[in-house]
């Protein structure tokens, strides 16, 4: 990092270096925070979560109950121990609140005053995040199991929805009114997904195995079916006639960051990467991770890494865990566990590169930055001595470039954490207690 | 894992997980547990080692072994901080084999363990909780997750936990309080009679100090009990500079040693000579010869003549009332040979050791003189006090003191004291003050002519104890002058075992004289008491009607010899006796009770000639059976007697530890028929007396070893007849886990009844031809019914 720091301002490397550097390491090193926590108000499951992309302050979470609670994740500085406090909750006594189950909760793209949310009880609702009653609603016939926006959508307003029925409804906030509906798809839809990258083009999975790209400009067809075997099924495979990207269900999708890549997720217990430019399965060799839900699965990748990772919840019985796995190789690279029950949801949040999950046993975990004691104080002893060495002149530098980037401001935050002494926990510091007895 | 691990040691953990977990008991076994975890102690490596094993061992679907491995779990997580990462990893997994809290994944048998494991593990998991929750954070969660989601009731669990502290607390602070009492109250006590104590051993150590100066305060010339002894004798103990120690502590002792002492140098001993022949003759004489025999143990003088004459002389001189002094006769006797014996070695010092060991027999005995009677007196009084009194009492306090963790200088001011009253006690007891000498005597000759007294064959166990005392007593008292003196000498006797041969010759004739004497006594008073032994036949008949005559009249010779003395006494007695004698009603065997072998069996009337032309043939070999008659004779003298006793119903039940966790409810009088005699037993129905507890194990060893004699047996039997019992049972791998396999439940039973076969056939065709039947009653007529 040091190294990285001295080049930076050498202006020997990109800056993005840095960044990305520093990312992977800490991307690569999460675990189960203990400093961090989330104010416990949910009476049953967690479905679903999402961070506000202006401020990437406030997450948004949706309950089993019709439960929508807004948590402010940012982390006064100076705070050793700090739990993210609601700021906004819709619960039992909000009369517009949802009658069942929130499947799916969305900021709005472009500002925090309004979010979205859509439920079991076949309704979408578009909530004022200020006053905390619905907007708008839309009703749909079947349930509704996700629905999405564009996060980079300039020329439309559109909420793509995924409902039971075998269509994708897309709502035009503007209009108030369903613009489009996509068919395609032979059974429910479980997921819905906007690229990052083309603010027209839209992937949806549904109960059939199938993942399907359109451009929702032309409503006629998909833009591409995804076949996982690419074409060319193994000669024993004669019952799947048509290009299925799962055997069963798929039940989450999740675009990287660039949009270059999708990852698909299914009840088969696979994974799969798709090249979303050529439709291909890139072919990487995920492990199988058990996946049961019968609904959509958010699951999460991360960005901006030299390798990202895919965040994936692991639903098994006897150890329900997240699977860090490496999106280009497959490989686990590690394992999170600390949920008691499955999970439903994950979230990764690009600045602080924390990983928020949620699940069946209403907790959500925050998954932070491993401060790895012994190569921490080395480096903050290194800091520290680089600190003594440099004038004050290039301090003043290094402040003033933290202070370019919003993400580097937390870094920055984050080494100043560091430099204060770690403090050591008496009860985790011994390996074996003194009331040893002989 | 980075590490390696040493294969022995692996081996030596995996072992003892194993013998921790299927020991089926409730409880770990601690001396192995502390081998265990010093084990894993070693490095992190053996702790993963130890918890994959443990894991494994999880999984075995026993409750006993998962209850074991649970506490096992408990006693690492509160020591590991890797165990405790460990666990919280694997967390879930726990869980589900422990608690059951998942419905699709019952525990399993026995049923109760698994109900007390789950118990066990969540009140653990709660003091977990309480301890290590804000350290770790999965920890946390956990309880969360378990108290909302799978609403576990940890409110009861903690309030139990609770109340069991409360409880603790509450005991503590009892025990703290009985504990302070206890100090105080020892304390108040100590106060109270410190004084006293205080009193009595400054007494003690006076009056000893009088009766026995120390050698510092020996010069000072204290003369109260040195009376007797001749000023020049002191004299010449003062120029002795090399002072005695134990010495001068009564007259003859001191003259005895400083003899010997002066021996030591030429010049001291004629100076001491010198000396001592200005004193009486005789007391020269008698330290001249002493002298003389200690410088060549082969000198002419013959020891026996010598030696009793002046030195008993000598005892006359210190003691005149006392009779015949045989004490200080056989001590300086015995100092003599002994001395004699360091000299054959020709060991200078030895020989001044010597005489050290020869005053402590010699002279511990404070001879009462007329003089330090007061002194004696009073010392007897207060070591009396002392012994029964203080010397209990400090010794309790001292107890109290340490059992309840009193003060430090409390417990060592009292230990000093139980120290000085200790040898005041053991001053006391050296010097043999703790009863006067003539009380001493008398107790002694009494206990003697018990002594005599042959044993009874159990005759004598009627007569009541102050009866018997009694008898004793006077008839002792009607013979008391020789008869005493005589005991006298027989308790010296006894007492001085290792005596001189001379010695014992010089007694021998009279001991042998008096006993001749009393057994012509017994003689006498057997032949005085005629009317006595036709009275005993009824105490004896008291005693045991078994017993033969002849013994019975025997021993009632013996017992009356000493009884019958007086008539008075032995009316008495008759008295007491016939009150507790029972009244049976008049028999054969009473009728022939002086000659029971006479007693003849009833024969049988033949009529031989009564004209009976058939004779049964039992009659016909009569002569053969001669077994007969004793039998008879034993029917005929064989007395029944009713039980008048109070039956008392019985209240106790065996409680003997069953195998399905019970106790035994039988409820029998002495023994009950499965688990033998009922003994007092715990709680959970262990044994509660030392011995019983050590019978029932060896019996079990025992039993064990036989039944393993008995495997080996029908092992070999069936390999060499081929025709064993086939009933071999197949040796379990873990003998002290309880057996879980499905056992055969009347739904088995039926089951394998019902659904036989052979039984459904059965059934069927039965249900067939029913069937046909019908049929063909109604559709009899058309062809395609007749087809079948």
């Amino acid at each position: 990092m040091l190294k990285f720091l001295n080049r930076r301002e050498t202006g020997v490397s990109d800056p993005v270096e840095f960044y990305r550097a520093e990312t992977t390491r800490r991307t690569y090193n999460l675990q189960l925070s203990d400093k961090k926590d989330v104010e416990k108000l949910f009476n049953g499951c967690i479905n679903s979560l999402d961070i506000d992309l202006i401020e990437k302050r406030y997450l948004l979470a949706g309950g089993g109950d019709g439960f929508i609670i807004i948590y402010d994740v940012f982390r006064p500085i100076g705070k050793e121990r700090y739990t993210f406090p609601s700021v906004g909750t819709i619960a039992l006594n909000n009369r517009h609140r949802h009658k069942f189950s929130v499947e799916t909760v969305l900021w709005y793209p472009l500002d925090t005053g309004l979010f979205t949310s859509s439920g079991t009880d076949c309704l979408l609702k578009v909530w004022d995040t200020n006053r905390l009653k619905p907007a708008d609603e839309y009703q749909f016939s079947g349930l509704v199991n996700s629905h999405h926006m564009s996060p980079i959508a300039t020329k439309h307003c559109l909420i793509a929805v995924a409902t039971n029925s075998s269509t994708v409804k897309l709502v035009d906030l503007k209009s108030g009114s369903s613009t489009h509906s996509l068919k395609g798809h032979d059974t429910s839809v479980f997921v819905v997904k906007w690229s990052p990258h083309n603010e027209f083009t839209l992937a949806t999975g549904g109960g059939d195995g199938k993942i399907m790209l359109w451009d929702i400009r032309n409503a006629k067809g998909s833009l591409i079916q995804f076949d996982k075997y690419n074409g060319t099924p193994p000669q024993e495979n004669f019952e799947h006639s048509s290009c299925i990207a799962h055997n069963i269900a798929v039940n989450g999708l999740q675009f990287s960051a660039d949009g270059l890549y999708l990852v698909s997720c299914g009840n088969d217990n696979a994974l799969h990467l798709w090249d979303t430019t050529t439709g291909r399965n890139v072919g990487v060799n995920y492990i199988s991770v058990s996946n049961r839900s019968k609904k959509s699965l958010q699951f999460a990748v991360s960005s901006a890494c030299n390798r990202d990772l895919v965040f994936m919840p692991n639903d098994t019985k006897r150890n329900p865990c997240i699977h860090a796995l490496d999106m280009m190789s497959g490989k686990n690279l590690y394992t999170l566990t600390g949920h008691y029950s499955s999970m439903n949801c994950c979230l990764f949040h690009p600045d602080f590169h924390e990983l928020y999950s949620a699940g069946m046993d209403r907790n959500i975990l925050v998954w932070t930055p491993k401060l790895d004691d012994t190569g921490y104080s080395s480096l903050t002893r290194k800091i520290k001595r680089a600190i003594r060495k440099t004038t004050s002149a290039s301090e003043c530098k290094i402040d003033r470039k933290v202070s370019e980037n919003g993400a580097m401001k937390f870094n920055g935050a984050e080494v100043k954490d560091l430099l204060s002494p770690v403090a050591v926990n008496p009860l985790t510091a011994d390996s074996w207690s003194s009331d040893e007895d002989g | 894992m980075a590490e390696e691990l040493d294969e022995t040691l692996c081996k030596q953990i995996s072992g003892l997980v194993q013998i921790l977990t299927t020991s089926g008991k409730p409880a770990l076994n601690q001396e192995v547990m502390k081998k265990f975890k010093k084990l894993c102690r070693n490095s992190d490596g053996y702790v993963k080692y130890a918890f994959d094993i443990m894991m494994k061992q999880l999984h075995i679907k026993h409750s006993e072994v998962r209850l074991s491995v649970c506490q096992m779990i408990d006693e690492l997580f509160s020591r590991s901080h890797v165990f405790r990462e460990l666990l919280l990893e694997n967390i879930h997994t726990y869980f589900e084999l422990s608690t059951g809290l998942d419905k699709s994944l019952p525990l399993p048998p026995p049923k109760q363990v698994a109900k007390v494991m789950k118990e066990n593990v969540l009140r653990n998991f709660y003091l977990w909780f309480e301890k290590y929750g804000p350290a770790y954070k999965k920890l946390a969660l956990g309880y969360d997750f378990m108290k909302t989601c799978k609403k576990v009731d940890f409110d009861g669990i903690s309030a139990t936990v609770q109340r069991e502290r409360e409880l603790q607390a509450d005991t503590d602070r009892k025990m703290e309080a009985i504990r302070c009492e206890k100090l105080q109250n020892a304390a108040k006590q100590w106060q109270e009679s410190e004084a006293e104590i205080e009193i009595c051993v400054t007494q003690v150590e006076n009056g000893l100090e009088l009766l026995l100066p120390k050698p510092d305060e020996f010069f000072i010339p204290v003369d109260v009990h040195e009376v007797t002894q001749s000023k020049q004798e002191v004299t010449t103990s003062e120029t002795m500079t090399s002072s005695v120690d134990m010495t001068s502590q009564n007259s003859s002792g001191s003259s005895a040693c400083i003899n010997k002492k002066a021996e030591h140098s030429e010049d001291i001993s004629k100076i001491n000579n010198s000396m001592v022949d200005s004193v009486s003759g005789t007391d020269s004489y008698c330290t001249n010869g002493m002298i003389n025999r200690l410088e060549s143990d082969s000198q002419s003088q013959t020891a026996t003549s010598h030696d009793s004459s002046p030195i008993s002389t000598s005892a006359k001189y210190i003691e005149p009332d006392y009779p015949l002094g045989s004490d200080s006769e056989n001590d300086s006797e015995e100092g003599v040979e002994d001395s004699s014996l360091g000299q054959q070695h020709g060991v200078f010092s030895r020989q001044f050791a010597l005489t050290i060991s020869i005053g402590g027999p010699e002279n511990t005995t404070v001879q009462e003189t007329e003089d330090n009677a007061a002194i004696i007196e009073g010392i007897q009084g207060q070591y009396r006090l002392i012994k029964n009194k203080y010397l209990p009492r400090v010794k309790t306090w001292l107890q109290t003191l340490m059992d309840h963790k009193g003060e430090a200088p409390n417990i060592q001011m009292l230990t000093a004291w139980r120290d000085r009253l200790e040898t005041a006690v053991r001053k006391c007891v050296e010097l043999e003050i703790k009863a006067s000498r003539r009380n001493r005597e008398d107790s002694e000759t009494d206990d003697d002519d018990f002594e005599e007294v042959p044993d009874k064959c159990g005759y004598e166990e009627d007569i009541p104890e102050h009866v018997k005392l009694e008898a004793a007593m006077t008839s002792t008292g009607k013979q008391n002058g020789s008869k005493k003196r005589f005991k006298r000498k027989s308790v010296a006797e006894k007492k001085k075992l290792k005596q001189s041969a001379v010695k014992m010759l010089t007694l021998q004739p009279r001991i042998s004289s008096t006993i001749t004497y009393d057994v012509a006594n017994d003689n006498s008073e057997a032949q005085e008491k005629p009317d006595d032994e036709v009275q005993e036949p009824s105490i004896s008949q008291a005693g045991s009607l078994q017993d033969d005559k002849q013994s019975s009249s025997s021993a009632s010779s013996h017992s009356t010899s000493h009884i019958g003395t007086t008539s008075s006494h032995m009316s008495d007695r008759k008295q007491s006796l016939f009150k507790k004698a029972p009244i049976v009603p008049f028999g054969i065997d009473i009728e022939h009770w002086e000659n029971s072998d006479q007693i003849k069996a009833p024969s049988k009337v033949k009529y031989e000639n009564a004209g009976r032309f058939w004779v049964p043939e039992r009659e016909q070999d009569e002569g053969l059976e001669s077994a007969g008659p004793s039998e008879e004779v034993a029917s005929l003298t064989r007395r029944t007697f009713t039980y008048v006793g109070h039956l008392e119903p019985i209240k106790w039940k065996c409680r003997a530890p069953l195998s399905n966790g019970k106790l035994c409810e039988r409820m029998d009088r002495e023994k009950c028929p499965f688990h033998g005699r009922i003994i007092g037993r715990d709680k959970g129905g262990q044994p509660t007396e030392a011995d019983d507890i050590e019978r029932l194990s060896r019996e079990r060893i025992l039993k064990q070893i036989e039944e393993g004699f008995e495997d080996s047996d029908s092992d070999g039997a069936q390999g060499s007849k081929g025709k064993g019992k086939g009933k071999r049972t197949r040796k379990r791998k873990y003998p002290n886990l309880t057996d879980v396999r499905e056992k055969e439940t009347s739904r088995t039973r039926l089951e394998a009844k019902i659904f036989n076969r052979a039984t459904l056939r059965k059934v069927s065709n039965a249900l067939d031809a029913d069937a046909l039947k019908k049929i063909s009653e109604k559709f009899g007529n058309q062809f395609n019914y007749s087809l079948k």
